[in-house]
């Protein structure tokens, strides 16, 4: 049954939706955590809750919330929560959304060598300190230091294809500074991060933001204005705030203003904000953004070239760690491999995961340790980078093979590419006479041409159009070729 | 029975009730429908017992009138009578969004439910996902089947693009019994879209031939004559009894197809034109200065009516048939009673001459003192090549509103003032689709506005007549 059904005034279906999530059908979390850091609470009290000209210190109300709440839960035990008060904690942060437990994590000293090995190939995990991008790190690192230290604001906009560990690169700077920050090393700072791609609109920018510092949820417009306010009047016991900007090019819209804010708050005296953007392309700025725009980001720039094929090997190696799952020339082949193709570190972590698994279903070596040999990794490489459309030509019907043959027949006779089922149809017929097999009617040959365009190896339009419409062909006629060919050899 | 079908039969109990119900329906349909035994067992095959798994969906097409609405109709009712089965039936042209649709499915389906239960409220599907969730809500209720059929499958294509997909596989899906009838006048062809579609079964309803064609008009002469009867006064009784035999009436069907089945196929025209035209039929017999049996002259009374109702079929006018009415008289009639102000009709005419003249020869034809023009042989030659191609058989070329005016000018022999009311009747000739707008409907006042005439030269000619003026003389193609 629906949670919403006894509200009919509330329509937002997402909270519903997180509602399950955390309640698991009605069940209440008796103990609200609080989501925030200590830190930012204190920056969130010192600046925005209105009690603040009344008290001093800033900790009283918390701290009278906290002790608070756990009567407040067991009332609520006693009455469950309506859909609509729910909404309202969440929308305030007072619950946290949780995820459902499975019973136990399987046992850490069961899992084989190639099962760790596999564990620690895994993209999620990284490491402490990356290979082979100590460079980048220091060149952030003394870039936000310096920052922090100076007690001014700033920006940089960071580059790079993906995979060369941008991201990873930046979030460990700023582990390394908090870890500085707790030995009293460094003056204390505020950590925000946003990503592009995982807001609907640019504008949910600001309530992102808005919520990491208080774990409020209001609309933008409000938490705009109170962004706005904050970053603007100077206040005293201000920190300095760190801002990750990942995905920026999707901030980007024609009008460019929520870009253009969050680079004009570090240029206010008053605000200490440090924005690190990140982004894909090595010209974005002066390709999309605005001239104001470009201004404001400033000149201070770092580009993530793509890994070598050393560098992969280094990466991969330092993964496994002195386990002899690999042997080196396997790592190798895969650096080599995607090095030449992207330089994309997570491709290359994907390659040598598929290929432990396929070690792990082959048969046991005599020796009987399992280990990913040379011809496990080709056999991955072979499924994750070598193309299925041989082998889809390869397997499809023989009238199809026929149909295939005709487009490109029809191709190298107009020599346009885009041909008319029409023309592919005396095509066939041509080629179903030569062959001696019978001939499919004009409706069956359409059949075949949408199933054949489902499975994208031609383009094809709407079957509407029946003899008028166009076909191109989405493999290369040499495929097509070598693929019969071979075949009937 | 081959002993091996008897064993076979034997052994499993319930094929034989199975067997039955879809007798049943067979037994019941086959009277309806004569020359559908066919189809309809091949239906009763695929989706006669409710027991049995239905197939995802069928595509039933043919032409038009060849009875794919009504035996599915029929079909779908004998299965909710006789099993427990739920079916919905709808017309896509009805549902011009997906909502429509997916609801009406929903609240036939639901019939009995939601008396039951939730009263006269409809349930609610605003899309595709709480369509299957509320279907799915459906397990273990008391209907064994649900039958769905979509009149006008055509319609789907042009709906949300995930319409046609899903009810292609709703059975999949819904984890229901459930059975998706598309009906069409298309073959399944024209349906496939760019991501593929699932397979589908295709019962192709073809259009009845001659003998069938009688057949089923035949069918209904014990309605048509009791019909006759009432209307027939004391003294002719005693004859139209006699004469209204089987024998007599197929006689008539066989005269009236030898003329009218090379025009159309369409059995329900027949069927209208031919009670229509037995009334003239029989009008000699009861006279009596026909024999009922004299075939050849019943037919050389009924030659005549028939090949004049062959002219009005498709148009569904009831008229007396006894009066022949040519094509000619009708425009002619047409453009007679159309009422146009005076110059309204010289702007028609002005309009249908620039339309189907080139502007190449405004200057010959309406410009008095044009200076000599030579013949030349070039042009002669190429008249009588193109004498096919003539621009009243091509149809209306564009023209602005200038040359339309400048030519009104010279066919009008006195001058009248360029006043509001002549460019009024412009767009009122505009309004009343005698012209119509080509391009630049939005800049009419700055003159780069295209208009067409889209009338035909009978009726600019006796629009002509009318007001006196020779419209033949004028066309380049008659010159």
């Amino acid at each position: 049954t629906r949670l919403a059904e006894g509200t009919p005034r509330r329509s937002i279906q997402l909270s519903n939706i997180v509602e399950q999530r955390i309640f698991n059908d009605n069940e209440i979390i008796s103990t609200p955590k609080r989501s925030r850091s200590k830190l930012a609470d204190e920056v969130v009290d010192a600046d925005y809750t209105p009690k603040k000209s009344s008290q001093k210190t800033p900790t009283r109300p918390r701290r009278s919330s906290t002790t608070k709440q756990p009567s407040a839960t067991k009332l609520k035990e006693q009455a469950p929560l309506t859909p609509s008060q729910k909404l309202k904690k969440i929308r305030s942060g007072e619950l946290s959304p949780s995820m459902e437990q499975r019973e136990q994590p399987v046992d850490e000293r069961r899992k084989s060598q190639l099962q760790l090995a596999r564990e620690q190939l895994h993209v999620s995990v990284v490491p402490k300190s990356l290979p082979c991008r100590e460079k980048e790190f220091d060149n952030i690192y003394s870039f936000l230091e310096g920052k922090i230290q100076d007690q001014c604001g700033g920006c940089m906009y960071v580059s790079g294809v993906p995979g060369t560990g941008k991201t990873a690169t930046v979030t460990g700077v700023i582990r390394t500074l908090q870890r500085l920050v707790e030995k009293d090393e460094l003056p204390a700072f505020d950590f925000l991060e946003i990503n592009g791609m995982r807001l609907t609109e640019p504008r949910q920018a600001y309530v992102q933001i808005y919520k990491q510092l208080t774990g409020k949820t209001v609309s933008w417009e409000h938490a705009h204005t109170l962004l706005e306010k904050r970053f603007t009047t100077p206040a005293p016991r201000r920190v300095t705030t760190v801002l990750l900007v990942d995905e920026l090019d999707i901030l980007c819209n024609r009008r460019q203003d929520v870009v253009y804010n969050l680079l004009d708050w570090p240029t206010k005296s008053a605000a200490r904000l440090v924005v690190v953007t990140i982004a894909n392309t090595m010209d974005l700025p002066e390709r999309l953004l605005m001239g104001k725009v470009t201004s404001r980001l400033g000149l201070t720039r770092l580009t993530f070239q793509p890994y070598t094929h050393k560098q992969l090997q280094e990466i991969v190696t330092a993964r496994l760690a002195g386990s002899e799952a690999f042997k080196g020339e396997a790592v190798q082949l895969v650096a080599r491999k995607v090095a030449a193709v992207s330089g994309d570190a997570r491709r290359a972590l994907d390659i040598c995961r598929r290929a432990t698994e396929i070690a792990d279903t082959a048969d046991a070596q005599p020796g009987g340790m399992k280990c990913v040999t040379m011809l496990h990794v080709q056999q991955a490489l072979a499924e994750m980078i070598a193309s299925a459309k041989v082998q889809a030509i390869k397997n499809c019907s023989r009238l199809e093979q026929i149909f295939l043959q005709a487009v490109a027949a029809e191709v190298t006779r107009t020599g346009v590419e885009e041909t008319t089922f029409m023309g592919v149809y005396t095509q066939i017929e041509t080629i179903a006479a030569f062959m001696g097999v019978a001939l499919p009617a004009p409706g069956r040959a359409l059949h075949l041409c949408s199933k054949l365009g489902a499975e994208r190896l031609i383009i094809s339009e709407h079957s509407r159009h029946d003899l008028y419409q166009k076909i191109l062909l989405n493999v290369s006629a040499d495929d097509i070729h070598y693929a019969l060919r071979v075949e009937s050899n | 029975m081959h002993p091996l079908n008897l064993a076979r039969n034997a052994g499993s109990w319930p094929q034989l009730i199975e067997s039955k119900q879809m007798e049943n329906i067979c037994a019941a349909l086959e009277p309806q429908f004569p020359c559908r035994e066919s189809a309809i067992s091949t239906l009763a095959e695929l989706i006669g017992d409710c027991n049995e798994t239905y197939p995802p969906a069928i595509y039933i097409y043919g032409h038009s009138g060849t009875g794919k609405t009504s035996l599915t109709k029929a079909f779908l009712q004998q299965c909710q009578q006789q099993q427990k089965v739920r079916t919905a039936q709808l017309n896509a042209i009805e549902c011009y969004t997906t909502k429509i649709l997916l609801e009406n499915i929903l609240d036939s389906l639901s019939q009995e439910h939601s008396e039951q239960q939730m009263g006269t409220e409809s349930l609610r599907a605003d899309n595709m996902l709480e369509f299957v969730e509320q279907l799915r809500r459906w397990h273990g209720s008391n209907a064994r089947g649900f039958l769905i059929a979509v009149d006008n499958a055509e319609r789907l294509r042009d709906m949300d693009a995930n319409v046609l997909p899903v009810l292609l596989r709703l059975q999949q899906l819904t984890g229901l019994n459930l059975c998706v009838l598309l009906l069409s006048q298309l073959p399944f062809e024209k349906y496939y879209n760019k991501t593929g579609l699932t397979e589908i079964i295709s019962l192709h309803l073809a259009q009845y031939n001659k003998a069938e064609t009688l057949r089923i008009l035949s069918s209904d002469f014990d309605q048509m004559r009791r019909q006759m009867l009432q209307q027939m006064k004391e003294d002719q009784l005693q004859l139209a009894e006699q004469a209204l035999t089987p024998d007599f009436y197929s006689n008539y069907l066989n005269l009236f197809l030898s003329v009218f089945y090379k025009a159309c196929r369409d059995v329900p025209e027949l069927q209208l034109t031919a009670r229509k035209c037995f009334a003239i039929y029989l009008q000699p017999v009861l006279d009596g200065s026909v024999e009922c049996t004299d075939v050849s002259r019943l037919w050389r009374h009924i030659a005549g009516p028939l090949r004049a109702a062959l002219t009005q079929i498709y148009m569904r006018i009831d008229k007396p048939l006894g009066e022949p009415a040519v094509e000619d008289q009708s425009v002619r009639k047409l453009a007679q009673s159309l009422e146009l102000p005076y110059y309204g009709k010289f702007l028609l005419i002005a309009a249908f001459l620039a339309s189907h003249n080139s502007a190449k020869q405004d200057k010959r034809l309406f410009v008095k003192h044009h200076g000599k023009q030579r013949k030349r042989m070039q042009t002669v030659n190429a008249r009588a090549k193109n004498v096919d191609k003539m621009s009243t058989t091509l149809g209306p070329k564009s023209f602005s509103i200038d040359r339309l005016l400048a030519i009104f000018y010279a066919i009008l022999d006195e001058k009248v003032g360029l006043t509001c009311n002549l460019l009024s009747q412009i767009s009122t000739l505009v309004h009343l689709k005698l012209l119509s707008f080509v391009s630049g409907e939005q800049n009419i006042m700055d003159g780069s506005a295209k208009l067409q005439c889209t009338v035909g030269l009978d009726f600019v000619v006796h629009i002509g007549k009318v007001v006196g003026f020779n419209v033949r003389q004028y066309l380049c193609d008659f010159m």
